[in-house]
């Protein structure tokens, strides 16, 4: 790739301020000088975490920041034109035509009362001057273009008839109508499964390779980063800590922090991680679960196996993972394991005893545990920490209220958060150390049994593998059993040592984690673990070990 | 679709057959004679007949048990007969339907104020990017809200018809007698109407949908109109089916305040002679307006969201 005389895009010495409160003039810097440049043909990634600006960069890029924020220094130039300060009108012009944006969660990017024929006609209505009828025709050619089967058909749906697949190669259609010179696609596809994911990335590069867009990538996975982008811009608390070539970057990194985010990476860092030896087998497995089904009513008269004739038996002190794509039925799984909701067949059994009578129940309630996935819903923002820690011992009545608040204190020593959080509130606390004081209030009652429900998806990678470090830890302290239940299977390899795939609620593969990742026996788990991003890493990652070491 | 449809009208049916239900428990069954309020409603501080009683009980039907009485009335009201006036005589059918139209106009024309000026003090509201006007705006719903009927009617007259002779004081001759009164009745609907629609519109400036219409290259105006109106309109239409209610109780107050016929009117005379008959005819005229506005508002939902009745039929 040779460099051309004016880039695509030309960002120098950004600075973006946001009002910290509408009322107020004290602001607060998000983006802090921030340079970089896109090639014609090439696909630069911003890769960082929560917070670090790359949203708010790419936002200003497209003259988009949320109300508050605006540009109050540097100069963004596509073309050599500058942008920073163009009026109303003038953007226009740019949005749609120029620039196209991909936006991040398909579910709800798209208008919902609005078909979808007439959502892609309307960038060509904007900036072409073309009648109604020419343009909705060309909009059904542009929802073939993105691979919909049934064109014309589609056009005449609503966003809620599509899947978030088919959705997001809606948008892609739009960013893409009118050959922008340069796309934004910002964390186009973290809303959606790994095998979906991996077929609209692959979309993104033949159109983009088609119209010969540029393309800058948003996003916090270092393994799309790998894959998809020709360099890599790495940013931290709105500044850039390095940027480079991706197999430099990603192969050889120079800032510390470039190599803390590689080190978290899962799906980067794998080899790093010798998933622990199956415990013994031979005795009664603490949970057993013996062919279960469920089936779902659903409006209209339908039902939907949610759950088909799944088997799953965990022993003492393992961590089984339980893999598959959403409307897979892993979360029903759970549900039944924890009797929130009834098999119509099968039974699961605690420690050798049945969970679905009474005296079952009541054992269950107290021997196992939930970690929900989102520790932003989980915790009641009016409680404190201690009174969030404090409520199953509460509600099982268990010691005196100074016994329970030692043992409060105790708890947070263990999730490694310490005893001076417990005044505080949810609302003071970050994703991970909200995921850690669910961590706490699960083990609060001792128990055997962990049902992690995504625990990690809402958090950023480094936050992750504290939190899996932590699950690990504590699994090996208390002899905990785990199951662990995610769409993610870079993480599942890091925690499990045998993994079970589900697929349309049938489990179509269970083994040892090592045998079903590297030597998959059913197609659909093949396909699975052919979508893991990353691949392309394996090269960096191997020096990177290298060079290390 | 159909089954939605037969679901909303089977709780139309239901909501009128409860409210003739519990008019005539209230007015009929309660303890007190009937008849004596109606003999003393006619003739005020009058000696009382006997003969004149036990006429009037047999002619209403109140010598037979309360059961045979409410099937009795129920199934000549399902024919559209609600009796006869007590104090005039007159078919209290006729009564509704002279009274009626008048009504009818006004609310309707209130209504439609309402919608224009609550919808663009929202729009405008929510489209403007100046705080300054956003803040000017913003404080015209909860003062519209705060302001009784009657004094919003009082201050329009004083300055409207006695001030500058623009518009007649009373009376119901013509679109000029009709400004007025809609006026007053449609601020503190409008004021709501804004409040409510100027929420959900904000709301829906911050949909990740508006940042799609906007990365197109989409005008302010053209996402204000296209994207965001039509998905703010629907808790508003909620609101609306509420609010027809409050228009018929507010039609009595102002029919009073600019002296013109139409419910207000009859609802005043017939509960001072406590005639019984009109004020249940009243009442099961007012709940079969809520029902069919209610199922309109119903019907209407699907039409705008295709989230609503869709999913089952194509599921």
């Amino acid at each position: 790739m040779s460099a051309p005389t004016t880039p695509v895009l030309q960002v120098r010495d950004l600075v973006v301020e946001y009002e910290v409160h509408r009322s107020s003039s004290e602001r607060v810097q998000a983006v802090r000088g921030v340079s970089f440049d896109v090639h014609a043909g090439e696909a630069v990634a911003l890769v960082g975490e929560s917070g670090s600006g790359k949203s708010t960069t790419a936002h200003a890029v497209v003259g988009l920041l949320p109300g508050g924020g605006r540009v109050v220094g540097g100069s963004v130039r596509l073309h050599g034109g500058e942008l920073v300060g163009l009026g109303a009108k003038a953007w226009q012009q740019v949005r749609g035509a120029r620039i196209g944006l991909v936006p991040q969660d398909p579910g709800i990017a798209l208008n919902p009362v609005t078909r979808i024929g007439d959502q892609v006609a309307e960038v060509l209505r904007i900036h072409g001057r073309v009648r109604r009828a020419a343009a909705a025709q060309q909009a059904v050619e542009i929802l073939r273009s993105v691979g919909l089967s049934d064109p014309e058909a589609r056009a005449r749906q609503y966003p809620h008839e599509l899947s978030g697949g088919m959705r997001q190669r809606v948008l892609i259609g739009i960013a893409l109508a009118l050959e922008p010179a340069l796309v934004i696609a910002d964390e186009p596809t973290s809303a959606l499964d790994v095998t979906v994911q991996r077929r609209v990335l692959d979309l993104l590069d033949d159109l983009t390779s088609r119209t010969g867009s540029a393309v800058l990538f948003i996003t916090h996975d270092l393994a799309v980063a790998a894959d998809r982008a020709d360099r890599v811009v790495v940013m931290k608390d709105g500044e850039i800590v390095e940027q480079g070539l991706t197999a430099q970057v990603l192969g050889a990194p120079r800032h510390p922090y470039t190599r803390s985010l590689l080190a978290a990476a899962p799906q980067l860092s794998v080899r790093e991680r010798v998933a622990d030896p199956a415990p013994p087998v031979g005795e009664t497995p603490l949970l057993d679960v013996l062919s279960v089904s469920k089936a779902f009513r659903l409006p209209g008269g339908r039902t939907v196996q949610a759950v088909d004739d799944v088997s799953v038996s965990i022993p003492r002190g393992g961590a089984f993972g339980l893999v598959g794509e959403s409307g897979s039925g892993k979360s029903t799984v759970a549900r039944l394991v924890l009797q929130l909701t009834s098999p119509d067949s099968g039974t699961v059994l605690l420690d050798g005893a049945p969970v679905s009578d009474a005296a079952g129940r009541a054992v269950l309630r107290r021997r196992s545990q939930l970690v929900h996935q989102n520790p932003f819903a989980s915790l009641d923002p009016r409680f404190t920490v201690a009174k969030i820690i404090d409520e199953p011992l509460r509600s099982h009545r268990v010691g005196s209220r100074s016994q329970r608040r030692d043992r409060v204190d105790e708890l947070l020593e263990q999730v490694a958060l310490g005893a001076a959080y417990a005044t505080r509130r949810p609302g003071e606390l970050s994703g991970g150390q909200r995921q850690r004081v669910a961590i706490a209030r699960a083990l609060a009652l001792e128990p055997d049994l962990l049902v992690l429900d995504e625990p990690t998806s809402a958090l950023d990678v480094s936050v992750q593998a504290q939190i899996l470090a932590l699950l690990d830890r504590l699994r090996r302290e208390r002899d905990l059993t785990y199951l662990f239940i995610s769409h993610d299977l870079a993480v599942v390899r890091q925690v499990a040592d045998r993994v079970g795939v589900l697929h349309d609620g049938r489990l179509v593969e269970v083994g040892p984690t090592a045998d079903v990742f590297d030597d998959p026996h059913d197609p659909y788990t093949a396909e699975l673990v052919g979508a893991i991003p990353g691949h392309r890493a394996d090269v960096f990652t191997d020096t990177l070990e290298r060079s290390t070491r | 679709m159909t089954g939605y449809v037969l679901r909303r009208l089977g709780a139309a049916v239901l909501v009128l057959w409860a409210a003739f239900t519990v008019s005539f428990a209230v007015l009929y069954l309660l303890p007190s004679d009937p008849v004596s309020i109606m003999l003393d409603g006619a003739n005020p501080g009058g000696t009382v007949d006997p003969e004149q009683v036990a006429e009037l009980s047999a002619r209403y039907g109140f010598d037979r048990p309360p059961l045979e009485q409410y099937v009795v009335l129920l199934g000549r009201a399902l024919t559209g007969d609600l009796g006869v006036s007590v104090t005039s005589g007159a078919p209290v059918s006729q009564l509704l339907a002279d009274a009626f139209p008048q009504t009818l106009a006004l609310t309707s024309f209130a209504l439609g104020i309402a919608l224009l000026l609550g919808g663009a003090i929202a729009a405008v509201s929510s489209w403007s990017r100046s705080t300054r006007l956003r803040g000017a705006l913003l404080a015209l719903p909860p003062l519209g809200v705060s302001m009784p009927t009657f004094w919003i009617g009082l201050l329009l007259l004083q300055l409207f018809s006695f001030r500058l002779p623009l518009f007649p004081a009373v009376g119901n001759q013509g679109f000029g007698s009709l400004v007025l009164p809609a006026v007053t009745l449609a601020i503190p609907l409008s004021a709501v109407i804004a409040q409510v629609l100027a929420r959900s519109m904000r709301t829906a400036w911050d949909a990740p949908y508006v940042e799609t219409a906007l990365a197109k290259g989409a005008s302010r105006g053209r996402v204000q109109w296209r994207h965001v109106t039509r998905n703010a309109a629907l808790p508003a239409l909620t609101l609306l089916g509420i609010a027809v209610g409050n228009l018929l109780a507010g039609a009595v107050v102002v029919e009073t305040v600019f002296s013109r016929a139409g419910f207000g009117g009859l609802v005043e005379k017939a509960v001072r002679a406590q005639d019984i008959p009109v004020v249940q005819g009243v009442v099961v005229v007012g709940a079969l307006v809520f029902v069919v506005v209610n199922l309109v508002v119903d019907l209407a939902y699907p039409a705008l969201d295709p989230r609503i009745a869709r999913t089952p039929a194509t599921a």
